[in-house]
């Protein structure tokens, strides 16, 4: 596999991810409504949906983060390379690149110990009594994914044309 | 390291220069924030520091509405609201001298009402009323610059991104901060068209008079025009009088405005797309961006840096007046060449606090800072959305749009002056409806 | 040198508790150590901003005390759940000096690895409602706004609608009518203004909550003699006692404000409709009582405990 096929690959595949995070965001905010229309017209909401809401939240968001890498969304100031020229305009793309995939990586591997102290604990959700250790594994791991797609688009640009 | 204001120094110095070597604005923070704090209490705490911020910015339902809002804001923009809204304020003032640009202002703050976005709704409107503007004869840098300063009300009138993120760092409340916003986007409304008014009777070959609309055809963009008034009724609405909470409102947003789109038929594969991609981007930029900002922020607590700031102020012996002039003036220049939104959230630690400490209200300063993030937007060389604007027509100069938001830029100049002088206009409103 | 320790707060620093219990606390034990320990508040979540971050806070090292609730981390701390039961504690002194003797002695799970320098109780909650609440069937149909899971079981079985708010959100969900009513402490309602949105008050005690000052057991044991000696001298069932008067002047405080004031109607049911309460909280405190086999005992040693400290604090036998 070449490395222009890797980046596509690895780019699609966030995008893929990330479509699949925003109709989750988008089921979560229809539950929420039908929550809201059972509160005043039965006085009886979801048992326990804001104990889900918070969780499913951090599992959605997690799984936008290796799209906003792979399309160079984060808000960055590329003064310097206009300022030195295209050559190292390029260069200091993929340095900031390679330290955004390396703070990924130390939130990656801090996010699964966080994940193993919350099973070391028992914490547990507050209404519903379920575990929380399986959701924030899940976060975990697309935290470690956002580090692998950083390093796979690393020379890439941006949205591969 | 034993002086804890040089260390903060440092810290700022050390994601200036990240900054400068293209990493992303959150990141450079998060970086210098984790550096800086495990050099005060060693790695181990600094990172796990990374963790557990990162697990309470995720699962914040506070958060949660600035994802809901975005998607709201994307779903109403394919639904073809926009387009909808402009026709409506077009067939109601398009014939007057400057009405174009008024409509366009007009629908911008309809539009304000169910995009949370400063950058989005200029581009929907570079979209939607641009290219009407443009086949009247109006002068192609007036019209954009109208789009890229009406724009800027998307974060000033409720729902907006900037006052979420605001409200969490100071810890204030989300709806307080809307609440407050209103008065102060009624005035931003008004000083544009009196900006319009005059611009227009100075140079008036630059806005040529419209045909006047017909009854019926006024009738008939009313009738096109009411869904999104539901919209926008239903969640701000809903929100100030007592349904639901903001991040219930931002869901019934997101899922009525899904349901627009649906309906109208509009949901198209590549559409579908948009909205998906353009949302996860949106949405995860900004959680980068606050993780960052709280790293950084806990490294600034942990040095005592702010209250030495503090101390140091009050015994320079400034008239407080003065010190908050120059702060405001600091931040314009700040986001003239930075992003103005990180901007606030880099300076939040230092600057809030000395605000609070001279006995003002954080919903008054939170206000203010919409308004200087409004105008650093607007302003060169690096004005946000005058950039989107010209993304979304090309042939038109950066100069010329330049040029064209010359006099909105007067009239924000105004509005920040008057907002504060007198604070009284963001704080009596939310005091009034409690 | 003294050794610099941090205290996090996530409540702003004028807060009652932080004011009164946490900033005495940390100046009393630097003062105690010789010269051998400085303490720092870090207030207003300086050092972490959400409520339920702050057991992780001392855990990862990133302070090294830290004022928790304990039902914010769920399913750890299940032992001092017993202080949730409705109609169980009247007084926060009363249960936190219990609480502290039951944690001395060892009794209650889930403090492995950690030294609580407090371990207390708030005030019960009561009722506070936008419209008049007098037996339990006036919960009926009524959205809630409640937090911890005994509570949440009794609004369930009165046919009420928990609605979960954040806690500064709560004046407000009540001000635009989300929730017509909402279990809180008086020092709680003061704070977060819920009298000026709500008239009715149900003094009844409806269950508190376990708080603490949570250190790290390595973290202590690696301090200099002097300085354990130091925060020995002014935590424990000391401490306990001032946590429990601060929350309960503040409380007395309150509602004898609230009292006087012409929006507000404290409403003291009479000996029938306390009997109806009663019945219905008692299949909740039976629930939880069996849910798993150690409650029962648990709660067994908590009266037994707190019958004890009744009599103590009357005969004025409590470490002060
Ligand atoms: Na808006
Ligand atoms: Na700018």
């Amino acid at each position: 596999m070449s490395l222009s096929t890797l980046h596509r690959h690895a780019f699609t595949f966030s995008e893929l991810l990330a479509g699949c995070a925003i109709a989750g965001l988008l089921l979560l905010a229809m539950v929420t409504t039908l929550d809201i229309l059972l509160r005043y017209l039965f006085a009886s909401p979801i048992h326990g949906l804001a104990d889900v809401t918070a969780l499913a939240a951090a599992v959605l968001l997690a799984a936008c983060m290796p799209y906003v890498v792979a399309s160079r969304g984060n808000i960055m100031i590329d003064f310097l390379g206009r300022l030195l020229g295209r050559q190292a305009h390029r260069g200091l793309n993929l340095l900031g690149a390679t330290i955004t995939g390396l703070f990924f990586a130390a939130m990656a591997w801090q996010c699964a110990r966080f994940a193993l102290d919350m099973k070391a604990n028992g914490e547990v959700m507050a209404i519903l009594r379920w575990p929380v250790w399986p959701w924030w594994t899940v976060v975990a791991g697309f935290i470690a994914l956002t580090t692998l797609i950083a390093f796979a688009t690393l020379t890439d640009q941006g949205e591969p044309t | 390291m034993n002086d804890p204001a040089m260390l903060t120094v440092l810290g700022l110095v050390l994601t200036f220069v990240l900054v400068l070597l293209h990493v992303p604005i959150g990141v450079a923070m998060g970086i210098a924030g984790v550096g800086g704090f495990a050099l005060i209490a060693g790695w181990s705490p600094a990172l796990a520091m990374m963790a557990s911020e990162a697990a309470s910015t995720f699962s914040s339902l506070d958060l949660l509405t600035i994802p809901f809002f975005v998607l709201m804001g994307a779903f109403a923009n394919v639904a073809g609201l926009s387009e909808d809204l402009y026709r409506l304020a077009y067939a109601l003032i398009g014939h007057k001298r400057g009405g174009l640009a008024m409509a366009t202002v007009g629908g911008c703050a309809g539009f304000g009402a169910v995009c949370g976005s400063s950058v989005a709704t200029a581009a929907t409107f570079g979209k939607a009323s641009l290219p009407s503007m443009l086949s009247r004869g109006y002068d192609p840098g007036f019209a954009a610059g109208t789009v890229a300063s009406g724009g800027t009300l998307g974060i000033l009138i409720p729902p907006s991104s900037v006052m979420v993120i605001y409200a969490v760092l100071a810890q204030e409340l989300i709806v307080t901060m809307y609440v407050a916003a209103l008065l102060p986007a009624l005035i931003a409304i008004v000083l544009y068209f009196t900006a319009i008014y005059f611009y227009t009777h100075w140079r008036p070959l630059h806005a040529p008079i419209g045909t006047k609309a017909t009854a019926a055809e006024r009738w008939r963009a009313a009738g096109q025009g009411w869904q999104v008034i539901l919209l926008a009724c239903a969640v701000v609405g809903g929100m100030a009088f007592g349904v639901f909470t903001a991040t219930e409102a931002a869901a019934v947003g997101a899922a009525l405005a899904f349901l627009f789109a649906y309906f109208r038929r509009k949901l198209s594969m590549a559409g579908l797309r948009q909205v998906m991609t353009s949302t996860a981007s949106t949405s995860a930029m900004i959680y980068v961006l606050i993780i960052g900002a709280s790293l950084f922020g806990y490294f600034a607590a942990v040095t005592q840096a702010p209250q030495a700031l503090i101390e140091a102020v009050q015994a320079s012996g400034a008239p407080v007046w003065l010190a908050l002039c120059i702060i405001v003036v600091l931040f314009i220049i700040a986001g003239a060449f930075f992003d103005e939104m990180a901007a606030m959230v880099v300076t939040l630690p230092f600057v809030l606090p000395l605000v609070m400490s001279w006995g003002f209200d954080p919903v008054w300063w939170g206000v203010v800072n919409v308004v200087i993030i409004e105008i650093g937007m607007l302003c060169p060389p690096l004005g946000m959305n005058v950039f989107v604007v010209h993304g979304v027509a090309k042939s038109i100069p950066l100069s010329a749009i330049y040029r064209g938001v010359t006099p909105y830029l007067l009239a924000n100049g105004i509005r920040l002056a008057i907002l504060m002088a007198f604070p009284i206009i963001s704080l009596w409103l939310p005091a009034a409806l409690k | 040198e003294p050794v610099k320790l941090k205290l996090s707060s996530f409540e702003s620093p004028l807060g009652n508790i932080t004011a009164n219990v946490l900033t005495p606390f940390a100046r009393d034990a630097s003062a105690a150590s010789q010269g051998t320990l400085q303490i720092d508040v870090f207030a207003g979540g300086t050092l972490g901003r959400s409520p339920a971050q702050q057991l992780k806070l001392v855990t990862d090292g990133i302070a090294d005390f830290a004022w928790v609730v304990l039902p914010y981390t769920p399913g750890r701390f299940d032992d001092a759940e017993v202080v949730g039961q409705p109609f169980l504690i009247t007084s926060s002194t009363e249960a936190s000096i219990t609480l502290q003797r039951m944690y001395d002695k060892g009794q209650l799970a889930g403090f492995d690895g950690l030294k609580m320098l407090v371990l207390g109780a708030t005030p019960p909650v009561t009722i506070h409602s936008t419209k008049p609440v007098h037996v339990p069937s006036d919960l009926k149909g009524k959205r809630v706004r409640i937090s911890g899971s005994l509570p949440t079981k009794l609004v369930e079985s009165l046919g009420g609608a928990p609605v979960q708010v954040g806690g500064g959100q709560i004046g407000d969900a009540l001000s635009r009518g989300v929730v017509d009513m909402t279990f809180n402490n008086w020092g709680f309602v003061s704070d977060f203004k819920i009298d000026e949105v709500t008239s009715q008050h149900v003094d009844i005690p409806l269950g508190a909550v376990a708080v603490g000052i949570v250190m790290r057991q390595d973290r202590y044991d690696s301090l200099p003699e002097q300085a354990r000696a130091a925060l020995d001298k002014v935590s424990g069932e000391k401490l306990a006692y001032k946590l429990g008067q601060a929350f309960d002047t503040q409380d007395e405080d309150v509602r004898k404000r609230i009292a006087k004031s012409k929006r507000n109607t404290i409403i003291n049911p009479s000996a029938q409709e306390i009997a109806l309460w009663h019945q219905a909280v008692e299949p909740v405190n039976a629930a939880w009582r069996v849910a798993i086999p150690r409650n029962e005992q648990i709660n067994k040693e908590f009266s037994v405990a707190l019958e004890q400290v009744r009599k103590d604090l009357q005969d004025k036998k409590v470490a002060q």
